[in-house]
């Protein structure tokens, strides 16, 4: 009798499990609704859109062109003048304003934007994105320091080495068809109209609008914008709806509540209930779907067999799973890291020992642990409701850039994986003695002198001062000290008059000539596709025989989450996280690694405080290290727990 | 690019001159992808390749440039998170990523240029692109380049 239990049990088991993942996946009929209630939205407009809709991992399930919407959208920054940063021998084109790209990238990239910022706790649109990455935290706000996710806009790029690459015509016999996270064309969006969809209350992807032709952001939040994109976008979503409590405006950061979007349901000029049926629109009645290459592929001309259904998330074939316990064992309340897994479901990035020597394959994995259990204690900050742990992904690399361990928490927002490991890669780089040569061979001298000439050191980026990614960022701002209208920029910045989120200095020259290849690529600046794909090797730093790329392959990240690791003075990695608050994100790395060199006892761990970037005082300003929240922890009162360490 | 510069003709201000000037960066972008194949002891990029996953078939022809190997080796690292080593054999062979864990692939220099032949099967199941990493010894240096496999 108890082995038919144990089987009835089985059975129920995968049927609730099946039922759960239908409840959450986006079907192709859902995809279609979507985009039949934007094209209904449109058309009440007498406009006419491009729309994309992603799953939750960046797979593009359907782009949508209505007949004569316009093929291109301006990136700019208007109103805002910007002027043109000056040139630097390592990158063909030092800014992308006024740079003119498809309509369909616009869309996709606005689309993969709101899947990839949301999570079960977060609703973020590209709205919030604009809020969050800009000069003044809120834009507009003089002697306010920068946005909290400045520079995340040069994350998921399409050179990125982590992200997953959709190919043409391979769907139905390529391992990577589904898995995820998927590449962006440009990176994450600022521009108001991308927003996530959630199923069942579940987030399930994104849809991504693009109909006036300007790729741009919000520069004014304080007033209210009826942004065409976003009404539409917004018509979209209905029916896939996040829960108001985990909309980006009920959550807030040092005090500011965030932007979710300023148009609302009132503001809809159809009903998106009579929306008429996407069979109807397609086959050039209303449009038709679009092929991008290097996206999104029509193997059936277009018809509704080619709008896909999204992938479940947290199964094998997203490409993130639940580690099971497997490697990481446990954490609190019994919760499990998940991993990336590839085709065959195995771990993408177990641990493993450095390629350079210099880190153990147990010393990784006590490590991640370490973080990990830091991460799962923490209070979130931009989650609801209150009192869950914060989510994340946390990365270690060593000092070839080799990744050596990748996990996260369960419900992370997916943009943070490929940021973790940017943060990771951006604090190893530049506490490397061959930080400064690194750069100079590959175009960058130019920079490298700026940073010695503000430091008064010629010996800055080849000395191995420990930066951190906060580090780093104090120097790539606008200003500095960030926030101060008027005062010099950062070294690694353009200065404000050149400076705008699509010139953002050293961080956006190091991949613009990858992004203007793979742009070349797939016909994205208008033109027909030529040339190669750029490869998944951000940036032209040295190769290094180790990984057969450089130490910088998904580009530089330059806000807060990360920490060089050292073996007493020698540098033998970095540990980057990303995912909840940039405190939070310092706190699990700079604590995570001192609770593992604890743990570990082999000399493994933080900086040694002499070399850390928070010695140095340039202009008079000390650098920062790491920010970590005051009480930070869920089950205990614990305060200033980096303090001293 | 007759059809380019016409766009570019009818743009006006500032977009004109932003414009002309990603021209000018597509074409050194592509100019620049004419490459020599050789190695060199701080790696060189190779040209990218297409292959059809189910029928891979890849081999590299190297310039030696008056070198002498006297070791070869083949290397690879996938975009599911593998890092491998050809044998001399043909086998592939996990890799930690440390050189001095390299194995001897044994291919021989002939007539001033080196063949690898790196890859002949199936190799559908892996995730694309595979970078491929192809190096010598000559005793006093190591020398290496790198090129991708993306499916066609």
């Amino acid at each position: 009798m108890s082995r038919v239990r144990l089987i009835l049990f089985g059975v129920l088991s995968l049927l609730v499990a099946a039922v759960s993942a239908k409840a959450q996946t986006l079907t192709s009929a859902d995809v279609q609704q979507v985009i039949a209630q934007a094209v209904a939205e449109s058309q009440a407009r007498g406009v006419a859109s491009t729309i994309a809709v992603t799953d939750r991992v960046g797979n593009v399930l359907a782009v949508f062109q209505m007949n004569g919407a316009a093929n291109l959208a301006t990136i700019t920054s208007a109103p805002r003048s910007v002027g043109t940063p000056t040139a630097i021998a390592g990158a063909a084109i030092t800014s992308l304003e006024g740079i003119a790209v498809t309509s369909t990238l616009a869309a996709i990239a606005k689309a993969i934007t709101g899947a990839y910022l949301s999570s079960g706790g977060n609703a973020f649109t590209t709205r919030t994105a604009s809020q969050i990455i800009q000069d003044h935290f809120n834009p507009g706000e003089t002697f306010s320091p920068s946005g909290p996710l400045f520079g995340v806009q040069f994350s998921q790029l399409p050179c990125s080495d982590l992200n997953v690459r959709f190919f043409d015509g391979g769907a139905g016999g390529l391992v990577n068809a589904t898995i995820g996270p998927k590449r962006s064309p440009l990176g994450l969006s600022a521009d108001a109209g991308g927003l996530p969809l959630y199923k069942n209350g579940i987030h399930s992807g994104g849809i991504g609008v693009m109909s006036d032709g300007v790729y741009g952001l919000d520069l004014v939040i304080t007033n209210v914008d009826l942004d065409q994109d976003e009404i539409i976008a917004l018509a979209g979503q209905t029916g896939f709806v996040p829960a108001e409590e985990i909309k980006a405006y009920r959550i807030g950061v040092i005090g500011k509540s965030l932007r979710y979007v300023d148009a609302q349901p009132g503001n809809l000029a159809a009903n998106p209930a009579n929306a008429a049926a996407f069979g109807g629109l397609i086959g050039g009645a209303a449009g038709n779907l679009v092929a991008v290459l290097g996206y999104y592929a029509i193997p059936n001309g277009g018809t509704a067999a080619d709008v896909l259904a999204g992938q479940t998330f947290g199964q094998p074939a997203s490409g993130i799973r639940s580690d099971a316990g497997a490697t990481f064992g446990t954490f609190r309340n019994g919760q499990s890291a998940s991993i990336l897994v590839n085709g065959a479901n195995a771990n993408r990035f177990a641990p493993r020992a450095g390629t350079d020597g210099l880190l153990t394959q147990a010393e990784v994995t006590t490590l991640m642990i370490a973080a990990l259990n830091v991460g799962f204690n923490a209070r979130a900050q931009i989650r609801k409701p209150f009192g869950e742990n914060m989510n994340f992904t946390v990365s270690i690399v060593d000092t070839n850039g080799a990744i050596l361990a990748i996990a996260r928490t369960p419900d992370g927002p997916i943009f943070g994986i490929d940021v973790s490991l940017q943060k990771a890669r951006t604090a190893a780089l530049f506490s490397n003695f061959s930080a400064g040569s690194d750069l100079t061979t590959a175009g960058f001298g130019d920079r490298v002198t700026a940073v010695r000439t503000f430091f008064g050191d010629p010996t800055a980026l080849n000395n191995g001062t420990a930066f951190a990614d906060r580090s780093g960022g104090n120097l790539s701002r606008p200003w500095y000290p960030d926030g101060f209208d008027g005062s010099e920029p950062g070294p690694l910045s353009n200065p404000h008059s050149t400076w705008s989120p699509f010139a953002t200095g050293l961080q956006f020259e190091l991949v613009a000539n990858n992004l203007v290849q793979h742009l070349t690529f797939i016909g994205g600046l208008g033109g027909v596709p030529s040339g190669a794909d750029t490869p998944a090797r951000c940036s032209a730093l040295p190769l290094q025989i180790a990984t057969g790329s450089n130490r910088l392959a998904n580009g530089l990240q330059i806000f807060p989450g990360s920490v060089p690791l050292f073996r007493a003075n020698v540098l033998v990695g970095g540990m980057g996280v990303s995912g909840d608050g940039v405190d939070q994100d310092d706190m699990v790395s700079f604590l995570g690694t001192h609770n593992g060199s604890v743990a570990l006892a082999t000399g493994v761990g933080n900086a040694p405080k002499s070399i850390r970037a928070d010695n140095l005082v340039p202009k008079g300003v000390r650098l920062r290290y790491v920010n970590c929240p005051f009480a930070p922890f869920l089950d205990t009162s614990a305060q200033n727990v980096c303090a001293g360490k | 690019m007759v059809g380019m510069v016409r766009r570019l003709f009818y743009q006006s201000g500032a977009s004109f001159f932003r414009t002309a000037a990603l021209a000018v960066a597509i074409i050194a972008i592509a100019t620049s992808g004419a490459r020599a194949e050789s190695l060199a002891d701080t790696g060189t990029v190779l040209t990218d390749v297409s292959v059809d996953p189910a029928t891979a078939d890849i081999t590299r022809t190297i310039n030696l440039n008056g070198d002498t190997p006297v070791a070869t080796y083949v290397m690879a690292h996938t975009t599911g998170g593998k890092s491998l080593q050809r044998t001399n054999l043909g086998y592939w062979i996990p890799w930690s990523g440390n050189v001095d864990d390299l194995v001897d692939s044994k291919f021989e220099a002939n007539a001033g240029s080196l063949t690898y032949k790196i890859i002949d099967q199936d190799i559908s199941s892996f995730m694309f692109p595979i970078t491929f990493v192809v190096a010598y010894s000559t005793g006093s240096a190591l020398k290496f380049g790198v090129f991708q496999a993306s499916p066609n």
